[in-house]
């Protein structure tokens, strides 16, 4: 007895001394509210510094507290937001712009030009997640109270809509302070103010009851980082949230049968595309199981090749048995709606057949052990739905019409490194989705399609992510000029023909485009936006 | 005793630094962090920039050395995706997983000593096998399936219990726990049943074993005959005897049950250390994934000293 009575007194000292170490939880302390709406994402918040990190989740959540400049409407077009007006001069290297008067932040203190220019120091200074949305900005300063002028280092028709990345913060609260106060002090001047936070447990969000703009429905928002799908699923079944997203497959299968859930589906913009490395000399020296080819040669540079492998990929079975049905066809990484879609381009038809014939026209015929040549496919295997999956049928596809592909899948944290352009040289044939949220596609061109070369970037931080290193003089001048371009209509007519030669050069491939999936209790109706982006004023209480 | 003491800490210090090095080393070879930070397109400058910034441009050994000399100061850096410190968002997060960790030992130890026992003191009864194959069960089944299929019958289906997250907190003695409120231990029972079912299970079998073993000894026969009455013959004279195997697997279960929640953490959304370690793993957060394996290291040392001086007072024969 004595025994067993010190025994519990060790583990009773055991688990006093560790709750030494109990960390500090915020109280709640408010009245009952109207109206609430429990809302359940993969993932939590991050972090409260709305520069660190540009991440869907981080975004959709730090957007109900912080606002931007100019925001995204539903169709990604762009709106004032805290910005009323936005004006450039001839050539679109001077831009003015006239913000919005009479807004307050959480508070109480005034929003002015001062806060503006604080933030874009801010987010210049250390800004991990959006500090390239400031990257063609030389100079900003305000003119007057309600005036912000900012000065670009080329002339940029597109900063509209670097100016919807950049969250305006309160000058007064964060000058001077350091990370940890940073961190935990969250003053913003949007829709709903910060109750209480509770890291991977619970975000507490209360309507702003000053807000300058349309109030929301909905009085109080929690959020409920719950990462496991299932469990998501279960919530939702359970009636302990209202709203889930990320539903899988055959989750929504299921909950499509029920009758008091509702699963709410909506296209999204991000695109699923292969790069094809296009250099006559190796693309890839250092990759583990590199391209093997009769000659030596890499047939990859020659373009009946690329347009063998396109017509080789059945992307309708992809979508079908793959994807369940949710996503939709990509014929370009331009989505419907964009500046610059063509709306003539069309994927080249499945025709196993015709590839074979290219392939061997194009000097690569069958060897003796059937294959024609030998590639490897990079894909990461847990970043998108399926990806594994697609990327295992992709190279079922090659093997089909004679090319030997390995799928090589990884995980995303070591993905991004493995395939970064001028650093490892690893990869020739890469898989990853894109996605360009300003609607512009003369900016998805500016990362795909501008000219890249093997040893260095023709222009820095233009081809960023031009993988294949894929290179035409017309297309770059055709970009540049569109990037100069004020007039909507006539850069759609520019982008129209950039996309249609990159199409002809066989540049990159787009294969499909993941629907995002949703599902919601009875309580409510959702509207989801095609950014992906969640926001408690896309929902709607049921009466 | 005060030798002993001398010894294991200087024993615990020699362990630190060889996970440190092992820790350190392992991290600097999995991909670069910088990568995840920024955005693709981000040019070579920023890039650098984040770099220089975050001291990744220095030799290997020489970050090593700062690396040491900030943990003897308590300072593991901060997180790079959390920017908060390392060392204090994990010790934030370290009772949400104590109060599961607590409530799964206390479990196995209720169950896993008074069933293993009952199957070990009568091994033919109907019941003792009926223990046994469940036992089997509780080995075999994967955590993550047992916590779906709890969350479905007990949450979804009968909504006796919440699906998922950590209850209401309250106060018990100046500690903020869940487990000082009814709400609290709604949400802790199927996260805990799901940790502990393997740790039942091995505590079964083994006293089971153990108690096979001891039953058979002559001064057990001794103390029958003697007419001591059978509970005592079991938990006083027979249970003591098997207990240092026991303890030594406890300790380790337990060791290993504050380190490595993350299964059930993910299942459960419970906002503990093990959630913490996976993300952090995932997205290449040195700080956090250092200061993590250096706490566990420091975590298992202490258990196994309690563990060593727990021998001593179940087997008065064993000296320290």
């Amino acid at each position: 007895m004595k025994k067993l009575l010190v025994l519990l007194l060790t583990f009773a000292m055991l688990l006093s001394t560790v709750s030494v170490f109990a960390g500090g939880q915020t109280e709640t302390v408010e009245e009952e509210p109207v109206s609430e709406v429990i809302i359940a994402l993969p993932g939590d918040v991050t972090t409260w510094n709305p520069y660190m990190r540009n991440e869907v989740i981080s975004n959709s959540i730090q957007r109900h507290v912080f606002e931007t400049l100019i925001y995204s409407a539903s169709d990604l077009s762009p709106e004032p937001g805290l910005a009323l007006s936005w004006d450039a001069n001839d050539d679109a290297s001077v831009w003015t712009i006239k913000l919005r008067e009479g807004v307050t932040f959480h508070n109480g203190n005034p929003f002015t030009a001062e806060d503006v220019v604080f933030s874009f120091d801010f987010c210049k200074a250390d800004g991990r997640g959006w500090a390239d949305s400031l990257g063609n900005f030389e100079s900003w300063r305000a003119l007057d109270d309600y005036t912000v002028e900012v000065k670009t280092i080329i002339p940029d028709v597109l900063l509209p809509s670097h100016l919807r990345n950049i969250a305006i913060v309160d000058k007064e609260t964060l000058e001077g302070q350091d990370p940890e106060f940073i961190e935990n002090t969250v003053v913003g001047t949007g829709r709903y103010q910060l109750v209480e936070y509770v890291k991977d447990d619970r975000v507490v969000l209360e309507v702003n009851e000053d807000y300058w703009g349309e109030k929301p429905e909905i009085d109080r928002v929690v959020f409920r980082p719950i990462p496991q799908a299932g469990t998501r699923t279960a919530s939702l079944m359970a009636g302990e949230v209202d709203l889930i997203s990320n539903v899988p497959v055959r989750d929504a299968e299921m909950l499509e049968s029920r009758n008091d859930v509702k699963v709410v589906t909506e296209g999204g913009i991000s695109t699923m595309m292969f790069a094809m490395g296009q250099t006559e000399e190796n693309p890839s020296p250092n990759a583990p199981m590199p391209i093997q080819s009769p000659d030596g040669s890499n047939p990859l540079a020659k373009r009946e090749v690329r347009q063998a492998i396109i017509h080789a990929v059945n992307e309708k079975e992809i979508i079908d048995k793959i994807m369940g049905g949710y996503a939709s066809p990509a014929p370009t990484p331009v989505p419907e709606g964009f500046n610059g879609y063509n709306p003539s381009l069309k994927k080249y038809e499945y025709n196993p057949a015709g590839a074979e014939q290219l392939l061997d026209a194009a000097g690569y015929p069958r060897q003796a052990d059937g294959y024609r040549f030998e590639i490897t496919l990079d894909a990461p295997n847990d970043r998108y739905i399926n990806d594994a999956a697609i990327a295992t049928a992709v190279a079922g596809y090659l093997e089909k019409v004679g090319i030997k592909c390995n799928p090589n899948t990884m995980s995303r944290s070591v993905f991004w490194g493995y395939i970064r352009m001028y650093e490892g040289y690893n990869s020739h044939f890469i898989m990853s989705a894109w996605s360009e949220p300003s609607a512009e596609s003369a900016l998805i061109a500016k990362d795909l399609l501008y000219s890249a070369y093997l040893d260095v970037p023709k222009r820095d931080g233009w081809g960023g992510v031009n993988r294949g290193f894929y290179s035409n003089e017309r297309v770059d001048e055709l970009i540049e000029k569109a990037l100069a371009t004020v007039d909507y209509a006539e850069r759609d007519k520019i982008m129209q023909e950039v996309w249609k030669i990159a199409w002809d050069d066989a540049a990159l491939f787009t294969t499909h485009s993941e629907d995002a999936i949703y599902a919601v209790s009875p309580r409510v109706e959702y509207a989801p936006r095609i950014d992906q982006h969640v926001f408690a004023w896309d929902l709607s209480l049921v009466e | 005793m005060f030798k002993f003491l001398v010894k294991r800490i200087y024993q615990m210090i020699i362990v630190l630094l060889v996970v440190s090095f092992i820790v350190f080393f392992m991290t600097s070879v999995i991909g670069n962090p910088v990568h995840t930070m920024l955005p693709e397109r981000a040019s070579q400058e920023q890039v650098d920039q984040v770099v220089k910034m975050l001291g990744l441009d220095k030799p290997l050994h020489v970050q090593y050395l700062i690396f040491l000399r900030n943990a003897l100061k308590g300072d593991f850096g901060r997180s790079y995706t959390h920017f908060q410190p390392a060392l204090k968002l994990i010790f934030s997060r370290f009772p949400a997983t104590l109060e599961i960790v607590v409530v799964a030992m206390m479990m196995t130890i209720v169950l896993g000593i008074s069933l293993g026992v009952y199957s070990g003191a009568y091994p033919k009864r109907r019941s003792s096998k009926f223990i046994m194959g469940w036992s089997i069960a509780g080995i075999s089944l994967p955590s993550f399936w047992v916590g779906m299929v709890l969350i479905f019958f007990l949450s979804v289906r009968l909504g006796w219990f919440p699906v998922s997250g950590r209850g209401d907190l309250g106060s018990f003695f100046g500690i903020r726990t869940s487990l000082a409120t009814l709400d609290g231990w709604k949400h802790i029972i199927l996260p805990s049943i799901t940790l502990a079912g393997i740790n039942i299970a091995t505590i079964i079998r083994l006293v089971r074993a153990g108690m096979l073993e001891t039953m058979r000894q002559d001064y057990i026969k001794f103390a029958k005959a003697k007419g001591v009455n059978s509970r005592d013959v079991l938990f006083k004279h027979a249970l003591k005897n098997i207990l240092i195997p026991v303890v030594t697997i406890f300790g380790l279960q337990l060791g290993e049950l504050i380190a490595f929640t993350t299964i059930t953490e993910t299942i459960y959304a419970w906002p503990g250390m093990g959630k913490l370690l996976i993300d952090a793993i995932n997205n290449l957060d040195r700080p956090i994934v250092s200061a993590y394996l250096l706490f566990v290291a420091v975590l298992f040392v202490v258990i196994n000293f309690i563990v060593d001086i727990l021998y001593t007072l179940i087997d008065p024969r064993v000296e320290i």
